[in-house]
């Protein structure tokens, strides 16, 4: 993929772990990162302060119209969903939950893909539902790229089972192992 | 250009074709909404009726008036419930009303009051604090059905198990059902609350300041705006405010990015509730990185 724009990982039960794994592997890549977890009240805020703790980068939680820049982690917060402009920032929306989900995972991987179409990387991690199946099929669509820890090793493989059972996925391993090939291909990325 | 980008290229030209369409034809202006949030809700009528485009829709729309009504049902976002972010609400009773009791009389302002649920909240609350006699409320909408629909004050008998979840988490002192009449399927606001409320038509993109406010609450109604009309209307509370007049936003947004944030001290960070200060001027309120001070 040439000059990846954006990473969202979308990520629910069992989540947090999964994502500081892909995060402790992607500090050198500066592609901005948008994570979509399935939280309750004071959850974006709790993730955000996880999150900031073991990353140099800056962690914000997504609010509407911030920019979206490099060498940073954007958390979704509690009770929107989060879309992306075309002009390079978020857009928040408060409208109905979508399978129960707000924010929805499946609604922030299909605004990505509308938007950076085949400069978008979706990953989906462990998770007690199908939110995300949809999204990551937008992706691939698009000419994204679809990434997914392997379901025999997440806590709640529902999810990232629904992306396989979607759609073609172009990486399948631990989420360490993801985060990976995310540092691996920005790291391409930047030599093209 | 890909075949994808050149749809969306062509689906983009589409939505503001329709858009101004809807405004030279309806006289309903839309065109200063966020591109992204108009696409969503057009791609989801697209679905439901079975369109393959949005000149389809469009024509759908431009063609009859009553195409046009179910258009305006979809159009804006009406997803709402009571005492939303309850949080807030308690706020709201905690360091506001003490400031509205010291006037005779007070006005409130709904900019973008959907189908009444917030309106109903806070009318609650007003009576249960003695308050309601002092207080004129108005509420206003760019959206004719769901005014009709705050106006009517009836919602389903179904959700009034999580509104009152919501009224008791928010300090509510009695029981919420004390405050409509309940039928097998419906439960409709006790029209006594609405003595002070006045509903009508008002387009923040182009209607001007009416009144001097004391408070306005304008919640998740920015969102849907774009940059520039966020701005306009920002700028049109701020005009419509009274000394040291409130403005509350909904729970993620923030005065922070705009124009008028220089102009406002932040009264709560968590209830996002901002007081008028020109005294002040240099009060810039930023928000702090998560990760260092």
């Amino acid at each position: 993929m040439d000059n990846p724009q954006i990473i969202c990982i979308g990520a629910s039960m069992g989540g947090l772990e999964r994502i500081l794994a892909i995060l402790q592997k992607t500090e050198d890549t500066t592609i901005p990162i948008l994570v979509v977890q399935h939280v309750g009240r004071g959850g974006s805020e709790s993730l955000a302060l996880a999150l900031s703790g073991q990353t140099n980068k800056s962690v914000h939680i997504a609010q509407d119209k911030m920019p979206i820049a490099p060498n940073s982690i954007y958390v979704a917060p509690e009770d929107y969903h989060t879309l992306v402009n075309f002009d390079g920032t978020f857009s928040l929306d408060a409208s109905d939950r979508v399978s129960y989900a707000r924010p929805s995972i499946d609604v922030s991987f299909a605004s990505c893909s509308a938007v950076y179409g085949n400069t978008c990387i979706g990953v989906l991690v462990s998770g007690a539902n199908t939110d995300g199946g949809e999204g990551m099929k937008a992706i691939k669509i698009s000419g994204g790229m679809t990434l997914v820890e392997n379901p025999e090793l997440a806590d709640y493989p529902q999810m990232p089972q629904s992306a396989i059972d979607c759609c073609a996925i172009d990486y399948k391993g631990s989420a360490s192992a993801l985060g990976e090939y995310l540092s691996d291909m920005s790291k391409e990325g930047a030599r093209s | 250009m890909s075949d994808e980008s050149h749809d969306m290229s062509l689906t983009r030209l589409e939505a503001n074709l329709l858009f101004e369409g809807v405004f030279q034809r309806y006289g309903y202006d839309f065109r200063g909404y966020s591109e992204i949030s108009r696409l969503r809700r057009l791609q989801a009528m697209l679905s439901e009726f079975h369109f393959s485009s949005i000149g389809e829709l469009q024509h759908y729309v431009l063609k009859e008036e009553k195409n046009f009504r179910e258009f305006l049902k979809r159009i804006t976002v009406t997803t709402s419930e009571m005492f939303r972010d309850p949080e807030f609400f308690k706020q709201v009773r905690e360091l506001i009303f003490p400031n509205l009791q010291t006037y005779p009389s007070f006005r409130i302002w709904h900019a973008g009051c959907s189908t009444g649920e917030e309106v109903y909240s806070l009318a609650i609350m007003l009576a249960e604090a003695d308050m309601m006699e002092r207080a004129t409320i108005y509420a206003t909408d760019i959206n004719p059905l769901a005014l009709e629909q705050a106006k009517a004050g009836v919602f389903s008998k179904s959700s009034m198990r999580a509104f009152s979840k919501n009224y008791v988490e928010a300090g509510g002192t009695g029981s919420l059902s004390q405050y409509f009449h309940v039928d097998t399927r419906h439960a409709m606001i006790d029209p006594k609350l609405s003595s002070r409320i006045v509903f009508y038509e008002h387009n923040l993109a182009s209607d001007e300041v009416f009144s001097e406010i004391h408070l306005i609450l304008c919640r998740n109604v920015l969102i849907y705006f774009d940059q520039a009309l966020q701005s306009r209307t920002l700028d049109l509370l701020k005009r419509s405010l009274a000394r040291g007049g409130f403005l509350c936003l909904g729970s993620q947004e923030t005065l922070q990015f705009s124009e008028v944030a220089n102009d406002f001290r932040e009264v709560s960070r968590t209830g996002r509730i901002y007081a008028l200060d020109h005294q002040n001027p240099r009060r810039v309120m930023k928000q702090k990185e998560v990760n260092h001070g």
